[in-house]
């Protein structure tokens, strides 16, 4: 399975540019929600490496393990692992841990 | 031993202070674009002056991720003759965009472009953040030859401009997300493209207002005329016998000679008081009095003492304060 990061579609245009543009009433008003949003995730995203914004993306789509986000993404482990230490060093995610493991009593 | 510590210290000190004292330069660097272009240029001769220039720079640096350097302090665009600087001016933008330079008639004289020089326009990254530049990794060249525009007269050549922008607006269109639309299903620029026109091309919206959806002008305005034909056939009603009795009451009042008119408007100021006087005292009511009293004015319009310009300020300035009386003592 291959992630495509969302927002990709707006690499033509320098966010700097967007953000200007989401500045005039008339053009925040021309957006539908879905749109608002994908310009507001380009602005945010566009400096991020493109892992980066991949695991990003899978993260708010909840695959949030790391059992899932390889393959969710497609990529390596090692690209999963620096791409959450670049988001949690965003302040984007944190990790709150893993459940303690119970060990069963031993029975004979 | 103590001699010695002392030797050591004052060597080391020595060798210490001229590092202090060296000039600490910031070293700034930024990668490579993944590509760099530019799309088109055009060179417009004559827009807001005869003789002026303005040079529209289409271009492309794309980048991914987009750098969180601020592309005015990374890449600059420029007009070159030959090996020669001329203008230029920093980007506002990384990725597809366009901007322009504009000269004067006195820059484009001290710069010494004529029109379809062979000049050149540069898309560059700045030397502060590229310690090398090469072309086509982080500079490109974009010859004008063929791309110079003169219709021959300011309008036609600002309409030329105005066609020029529109097909940029659509290609602009063309490249970014559907969403961003700079043009009404009419062909003018919108909010949106009036924005980005604006902020490329300063002062485009006062010599190509047509391309605007929205534009801002000043209505016309006639001047009215007035024929005072009436006012001096008036005037001329005076007669013979009676300029010369004012014009000698004139001169032995005031020793001067032409003050007739002006003895006799003070004749006739004092008269209209007095009638004004009259009625004041006959009915007690200041705004009749002045009310009665104007059509006497009249008279002295008709004799041709008084213009007819002063009676009806004079009865205009009255209208205002009765109607100012008038609401003023009624709330």
């Amino acid at each position: 399975m291959t992630y495509v990061a969302k927002g990709d579609e707006y690499k033509n245009i320098d966010s700097r540019q967007l953000k200007r543009f989401m500045k005039i009433p008339d053009f925040t008003r021309s957006l539908t929600p879905s749109q608002a949003e994908g310009v507001s995730r380009r602005i945010l995203t566009a400096s991020w490496a493109l892992e980066t914004r991949i695991v990003y993306d899978a993260i708010l789509d909840g695959y949030t393990s790391m059992d899932s986000l390889p393959v969710a993404t497609g990529l390596t482990e090692a690209q999963v692992r620096d791409a959450l230490a670049d988001l949690t060093k965003r302040g984007r995610i944190k990790e709150v841990g893993v459940a303690p493991v119970e060990e069963e009593p031993i029975s004979l | 031993m103590k001699k010695s510590q002392f030797l050591s210290k004052l060597l080391l000190l020595l060798l210490v202070l001229p590092l202090a004292l060296l000039p600490i330069t910031p070293v700034y660097a930024i990668d490579d674009p993944d590509s760099i272009s530019v799309e088109s240029a055009r060179a417009f001769e004559g827009l807001w002056e005869t003789g002026d220039m303005l040079f529209i720079v289409e271009y492309k640096i794309m980048d991914d991720p987009e750098p969180t350097e601020d592309p005015r302090d990374t890449y600059l665009v420029g007009i070159w003759d030959g090996v020669v600087k001329g203008p230029d001016r920093p980007l506002d933008y990384y990725q597809h965009n366009f901007t322009s330079i504009y000269m004067t008639e006195v820059q484009v004289t001290a710069f010494g472009y004529l029109y379809d020089d062979e000049l050149i326009v540069r898309v560059a990254g700045n030397p502060t953040f590229f310690p090398t530049l090469t072309e086509g990794v982080n500079m490109k060249s974009y010859p004008l030859t063929a791309h110079w525009v003169n219709e021959g007269s300011l309008s036609a050549t600002r309409l030329a401009l105005a066609d020029w922008c529109i097909l940029l607006a659509e290609t602009l269109e063309a490249s970014w997300p559907g969403e961003v639309v700079l043009l009404t299903s009419g062909g003018k620029l919108n909010a949106v493209g009036r924005d980005k026109f604006l902020e490329a091309i300063p002062g485009l919206d006062s010599i190509c207002t047509d391309i605007f959806q929205v534009s801002t002008s000043y209505p016309e305005y006639e001047e009215p005329t007035y024929d005072p034909a009436y006012e001096e056939t008036l005037l001329g009603r005076t007669g013979v016998k009676l300029t010369g009795v004012l014009e000698g009451l004139g001169k032995w009042v005031t020793g001067k000679a032409g003050m007739g008119s002006l003895v006799g408007g003070i004749g006739l100021a004092v008269l209209f008081f007095v009638l004004a006087g009259r009625i004041f005292i006959a009915t007690g009511s200041v705004p009749i009095a002045i009310v009665v009293s104007i059509p006497f004015l009249f008279a002295g319009n008709i004799i041709g003492i008084l213009p007819l310009t002063i009676t009806f300020i004079a009865a205009f300035l009255v209208v205002v304060m009765f109607s100012v009386t008038f609401i003023l003592g009624r709330l």
